[in-house]
């Protein structure tokens, strides 16, 4: 090491060969391999320096993205409560006054509300600040006006709720810190524990590396390395722990560049926001400020000088010396730091032995992500990821209007812990999706029971079999054909399939019965396999591919036949495009969490707009969508009632896996859509089907917002018609077995079947 | 104070509609759009709009349209308008697709359905000359 301990001298090789020695070849030779191999050097140490560079550039940020929830649009006739105002008020940090003439101030009246707006820069234009009377009726906010001159006003728009600021182009959470925000004690105690030359060296110290070795001879194995922070900090931007000696010639290499490049305090800031300092699952704690948020839950300027201490302790080796997971041995080590402090005169020695009285302080369990919201964040951070370059999202102070609804989103969260509460098995995992059925918009996103901790998001990346829910496509495929209605009777009876090879597929129905002849409508409200796989048979595997494709489903999917009884794997997200396509009457919207980026100059970045493309025609999406009405009226979705109004026509679909997996409900009211599925990380059986799991999940989430029927305005040609469940003949309306559906013109039974009553 | 101001302001949507006609070139009908059902809120983004319209900010218009369409989202009308607006930008493929939008909310108008109709004829023409 100590043979490149400098950088080398550029002019040699030229003032060399300025006075070639012709009378000695063997010295040529040797003097051009010299000058070759120096070339050589110099090119691979500019790549090193260019990949050094990439990366300490990369990883510098000062300012975050900011993060906007939904802004609450107030108009006449909205159906909007007045707490339901309040409580966005308070989201907004809105402070309650007798006399609210500041910007940012409310105070309640009864049934009214008097508010002074702040003002806000939208993407579109900007919203005043404004003073406001905002009254309600019993049917939701009925007027507003101006509290200072009485004009009427049509529509205000409030500031958006912050409900997070990340750092678009990494790909994980971080909390970045800047040097002058760091307690210096944590910089003191640093330095003393892993570089006390850091100020002197020049990225690689042979004093540090001369004491370790003499440690480390005189304790026949490693137990000190000789690493400064800038080769630590190299270290950790190319991830890797192997320890050969070219890997540390590279890294000493890197380090003096590093250092020739930068000052020190800009690469201690570096060291600081990236350190590896611990393991959330599959999320990886770098920085100071992120792992005081993992290990204390609060702000780094917060802590103790205890827990300055265990973080500084922690650099050596984060999972050996896991507080969590190893607090005597973590323990050990901080007060082996606090030692050190004290020796070093940062504290005296009272506050020394005060700080080792001290427990760890830290959390009991990792619960705590950077923000309030990780699942929806995750899906947020990916769309920026897929939309724009890396350049883009690198530029400070951005900020993203996204679409999350705050009441849909605690809806969500509060139906699918509490859902799973319930119900048994401490494994029992989940995740939902929440969508306006009109704009495409997701409104609110669950990735697992504890909706705070940042794990695995199950939401978008549980990917499950779906089974059932994909049955709506193979329906939808046959009425699109036209020769087949709600009414047309299917065969239920069991049935083989020849795969070729001797092997053989045979479906099975859930309760093992077969029903004979059943309407359409009906072998899809009862979720009949044998009679769906007979209709996709017929259909043929590759349309009912086409069909999911269509309504929004990307993934290749292989032609065979067993595709018809859901085997294809999926996310809730990916299902709830496929969804959504349905409830929105055909027409295909790509979900979006985001409604538009901004510079901080105000300048827009980039609108998503609205897009639709017709992905199936509106008649027998029409007639599909009236069969997963009654699929949720009369069918396998019918405990949904339990907990929803029997006025409120909703529609969807469940399904459930082989040993039940798997549980999942799809379906939506006319203004919302929600995608539930339910099942154990371990894909082990969670012992439940899609309507006693996720259906419960479902119905609950809807029942906690104020939802609009399913009432779509029906196409053309289409005429209602009672038809009997049972024989799908025409029936009396009076008759039990009597459901209204229906039928584009002409194509309605016409022969009548008698009352069974 | 005007507390009977709940409903929707029916007068205001001719005129609004009128103008926004007769900044379109593409689909021209004169008659008058009464039956629209427009909310004050809708009605005054749509007003906005409108201006942005006249003088060809197509995305500024688009912006206040979409916002609009969150509040009403089932107003047929305003996804025609969407439509119009994409016409203009030269988005065919997406003018066609929101007039069927449109179609699809209105089975009962034929007013709109008509404008629709000739909107989706003028950008397939469109199209396939461009």
């Amino acid at each position: 090491m100590a043979r490149r301990k400098s950088p080398k001298p550029r002019r040699k090789p030229a003032s060399r060969r300025r006075r070639p020695q012709k009378r000695r070849p063997v010295l040529r030779t040797l003097l051009a391999v010299a000058v070759i191999g120096f070339i050589a050097l110099l090119v691979y140490v500019a790549w090193l320096d260019g990949q050094v560079r990439q990366q300490f550039e990369g990883k510098r940020w000062a300012l975050p993205a900011q993060v906007y929830a939904r802004p609450l649009e107030l108009y006449p006739g909205q159906a909007l409560t007045v707490d339901q105002l309040q409580a966005e008020l308070r989201r907004l940090g809105y402070r309650e006054r007798n006399r609210p003439h500041q910007p940012g101030t409310y105070a309640r009246l009864g049934r009214s509300l008097v508010i002074t707006t702040r003002a806000f820069d939208f993407w579109d234009g900007r919203e005043p600040s404004r003073p406001l009377r905002v009254e309600f009726s019993r049917r939701g906010l009925s007027d507003i006006w101006r509290a200072d001159n009485g004009d009427v006003l049509d529509l205000v728009r409030l500031d958006p709720p912050l409900i997070g600021r990340i750092y678009p182009a990494h790909k994980e959470d971080r909390v970045l810190v800047r040097l002058d925000e760091v307690p210096p004690l944590l910089i003191d105690a640093l330095l003393t524990v892993e570089d006390r030359d850091f100020y002197q060296h020049h990225g690689v110290s042979p004093r540090a590396i001369g004491r370790a070795l003499l440690a480390n001879l005189h304790a026949g194995r490693t137990v000190q390395g000789g690493s400064t922070l800038t080769q630590q900090l190299v270290k950790n931007f190319f991830l890797s722990s192997e320890r050969t000696l070219t890997r540390k010639l590279n890294e000493a290499i890197m380090a003096l560049l590093l250092e020739w490049r930068y000052d020190k305090d800009e690469i201690l800031e570096a060291y600081l926001n990236e350190i590896y300092l611990g393991q959330d699952g599959r999320r990886a704690i770098h920085g100071f400020g992120l792992a005081s948020q993992f290990y204390f839950e609060r702000p780094l300027g917060q802590l103790k000088i205890e827990q300055i201490a265990l973080l500084v302790a922690l650099v050596k080796g984060p999972s050996y010396y896991d507080p969590r997971r190893y607090p005597v041995r973590a323990r050990e080590r901080r007060d082996l730091v606090l030692s050190l402090m004290a020796e070093r005169g940062m504290l005296d020695s009272a506050q020394a032995a005060v700080a080792r009285e001290h427990s760890l302080g830290v959390t009991p369990r990792a619960t705590s992500g950077v923000t309030r919201l990780p699942a929806f964040m995750d899906l947020v951070r990916r769309q920026l990821r897929r939309d724009y370059s890396d350049e883009d999202l690198r530029s400070e102070g951005l900020r993203i209007f996204t679409s999350l609804d705050p009441e849909v989103q605690q809806a969500a969260e509060a139906a699918l812990s509490g859902q799973l509460a319930r119900l048994p098995g401490e494994d029992l995992q989940g995740g939902s999706v929440t969508v306006d059925v009109n704009s495409g918009e997701v409104l609110a996103v669950v990735g697992g029971r504890d909706p705070r901790f940042a794990g695995f998001n199950r939401a978008l990346d549980a990917q499950r079999p779906i089974g059932s829910l994909v049955k709506p496509a193979i329906y939808l495929t046959a009425l699109a054909r036209g020769d087949y209605t709600l009414a047309t009777l299917l065969d239920d009876g069991p049935l083989t399939l020849d795969l070729g090879g001797g092997e053989t597929w045979q479906p099975r129905n859930f309760d093992h019965q077969s029903h004979g002849q059943v309407p359409l409508f009906q072998a899809l409200a009862q979720s009949y396999n044998q009679a769906t796989a007979r209709l996709g048979l017929a259909l043929g595997v590759p349309a009912v591919l086409d069909t999911l494709q269509a309504l929004g489903i990307e993934r290749e999917l292989p032609a065979w036949p067993a595709q018809l009884l859901g085997t294809a794997s999926l996310s809730p997200f990916e299902v709830a495009q496929m969804y959504h396509t349905l409830a929105a009457g055909g027409f295909r919207t790509p979900l979006r969490a985001i409604r538009a980026v901004l510079t901080p100059q105000g300048g827009p970045l980039q609108r998503y707009p609205l897009e639709v493309v017709q992905a199936a025609p509106a008649l027998p999406v029409f007639l599909l969508d009236a069969a997963l009405v009654n699929a949720v009226r009369h069918g396998t979705g019918k405990s949904a009632y339990r907990s929803l109004p029997g006025s409120l026509t909703v529609a969807g679909k469940t399904g459930t896996t082989d040993d039940l997996r798997d549980s999942w409900f799809a379906g939506f009211s006319g203004d919302r859509l929600a995608v539930v599925w339910l099942g154990r990380d371990d894909n082990q059986p969670a012992g439940l089907t899609g309507a006693r799991g996720a259906l419960r999940v479902w119905a609950d989430t809807l029942r906690r917002l104020d939802v609009q029927p399913f009432e779509p305005p029906a196409p053309l040609g289409v005429e209602w018609v009672w038809v009997d469940s049972r024989s799908g003949l025409r029936i009396d309306k009076d008759c039990r077995s009597a459901v209204r559906l229906p039928f584009a013109e002409g194509t309605a039974p016409r022969e009548r079947a008698r009352c069974q009553d | 104070m005007p507390r009977h101001l709940f409903f929707p302001l029916r007068h205001i949507i001719p005129i609004v509609f009128a103008l926004f006609v007769t900044a379109c070139a593409g689909p021209q009908t004169g008659e008058e759009d009464a039956s629209a059902v427009t909310g004050r809120a809708a009605t005054s983004l749509l007003a906005r709009a409108d201006t942005h319209v006249q003088a060809g900010q197509w995305e500024q218009a688009a912006a206040l349209l979409e916002r609009a369409l969150r509040i009403e989202p089932r107003n047929a009308w305003l996804w025609h308008h969407l439509a119009t607006v994409r016409f203009r930008q030269g988005r065919y493929a997406q003018a066609v697709s929101l007039a069927n939008k449109s179609n699809s909310l209105a089975p009962g108008d034929t007013v709109l359905r008509e404008k629709n109709r000739r909107l989706v004829e003028q950008a397939r023409q469109a199209a396939a000359r461009s």
